[in-house]
C-alpha cells in the first residue's frame, strides 16, 4: 500500500516537471535500438495485416491499436534508465492511448467521406491535439493538487 | 498489388513510423511527456494509408471503427502496465498487461463488432 502511494507520488512529480528537450540525447540513440524498434514495427504491421487477411477488417482493425511496441520501448528504457523510468514512461502512454481513441474516431468518421490524405492527416492531428491537451490538463491538476496540500 | 507485397510495404512503413516517433520522443523531457509517443498511431497510420491506397477507404472506415475498441483496450493495457512494470520489471510487466488488452478487445469485438 505504501509503495503504491509512493508510485503515485513519483508519477505525479513527473507530470510537474517542465517540458523540455535535450537534443544531445539524439546523438546517444544507438542504431541497434532503432533497428529493434523498426523490427517490432515491421512485425506488428505484418501481423495486423495477416489478421486482417485471415479474419477480416473488424478483427484486423482491433490490432491497429495492439500494444506490441511498448514492451520493446520499455525494455530498452529499463535497461538504460531503470524500472521506475520505464513505469513513468507508461504513465505518459496512458494519455497517448486515450488520444489513440480520438485518432480512430476521426479516421472512422472521415474514411470514405474525405480523400485518404485528409482523413489520415486529420486523424493524426487529432491524436497530437488530444495527447497534448490531456498532458497539460493532467499536469495542471497535479500542480494544483500539490499547491493545495 | 499482391497480398505479400502489400504486407511488405505495410511492414516497412510501420517500422519507419515507429522509428520516427521513437526518435521524436527520445530527447523530450520529462519521461511522462516522452511516454505519450509510446502510444503513437504509427502502426495504424501505416496500415490505414496502405489499405486506403490498395483496397479503398471503405476498408479504412471499417478498420477504424474496430480500432476504437482496440484503443480502449490499449488504455486498459497501459493502466495495467503502470502497476505491472513497477512490480515485475519492464519485459515481464508489459507481457502480463497483454491479458487486459486481450480481454477488453475481445469484449468490444463480441459486444459491438461481431454482428
Amino acid at each position: 500500500m505504501a509503495s503504491s502511494a509512493a508510485t503515485v507520488r513519483r508519477l505525479g512529480h513527473s507530470f510537474e516537471e517542465p517540458i523540455g528537450s535535450r537534443l544531445d540525447k539524439l546523438h546517444q540513440i544507438r542504431v541497434r535500438d532503432l533497428a529493434t524498434r523498426f523490427a517490432f514495427g515491421f512485425a506488428v504491421s505484418v501481423f495486423a495485416g495477416l489478421v486482417t487477411l485471415a479474419a477480416g477488417n473488424r478483427v484486423g482493425g482491433l490490432f491497429l491499436a495492439f500494444p506490441a511496441i511498448l514492451p520493446a520501448s520499455l525494455t530498452l528504457i529499463d535497461k538504460r534508465e531503470g524500472r521506475q523510468a520505464a513505469a513513468t514512461d507508461v504513465s505518459g502512454a496512458v494519455l497517448g492511448a486515450v488520444a489513440l481513441i480520438s485518432f480512430a474516431l476521426v479516421s472512422w468518421q472521415l474514411s470514405g467521406r474525405a480523400p485518404l490524405g485528409i482523413a489520415q492527416g486529420a486523424a493524426a492531428a487529432a491524436w497530437i491535439a488530444t495527447a497534448g491537451l490531456l498532458y497539460f490538463a493532467t499536469s495542471a491538476v497535479v500542480r494544483r493538487r500539490h499547491r493545495g496540500s | 498489388m499482391s497480398d505479400i507485397a502489400t504486407l511488405a510495404v505495410k511492414g516497412c512503413l510501420g517500422g519507419l513510423f515507429v522509428v520516427i516517433f521513437a526518435a521524436l520522443s527520445e530527447p523530450l523531457q520529462p519521461k511522462s511527456f516522452a511516454g505519450l509517443f509510446a502510444a503513437s498511431p504509427s502502426i495504424a497510420l501505416a496500415a490505414l494509408v496502405v489499405t486506403g491506397i490498395t483496397k479503398g477507404t471503405d476498408a479504412d472506415h471499417e478498420q477504424s471503427l474496430a480500432m476504437v475498441f482496440g484503443a480502449i483496450a490499449m488504455v486498459c493495457y497501459c493502466l495495467t502496465a503502470v502497476v505491472a512494470v513497477e512490480r515485475f520489471g519492464a519485459l515481464r510487466g508489459s507481457i502480463v498487461a497483454f491479458g487486459s488488452w486481450g480481454g477488453v478487445a475481445a469484449a468490444g469485438y463480441f459486444a459491438f463488432l461481431a454482428h
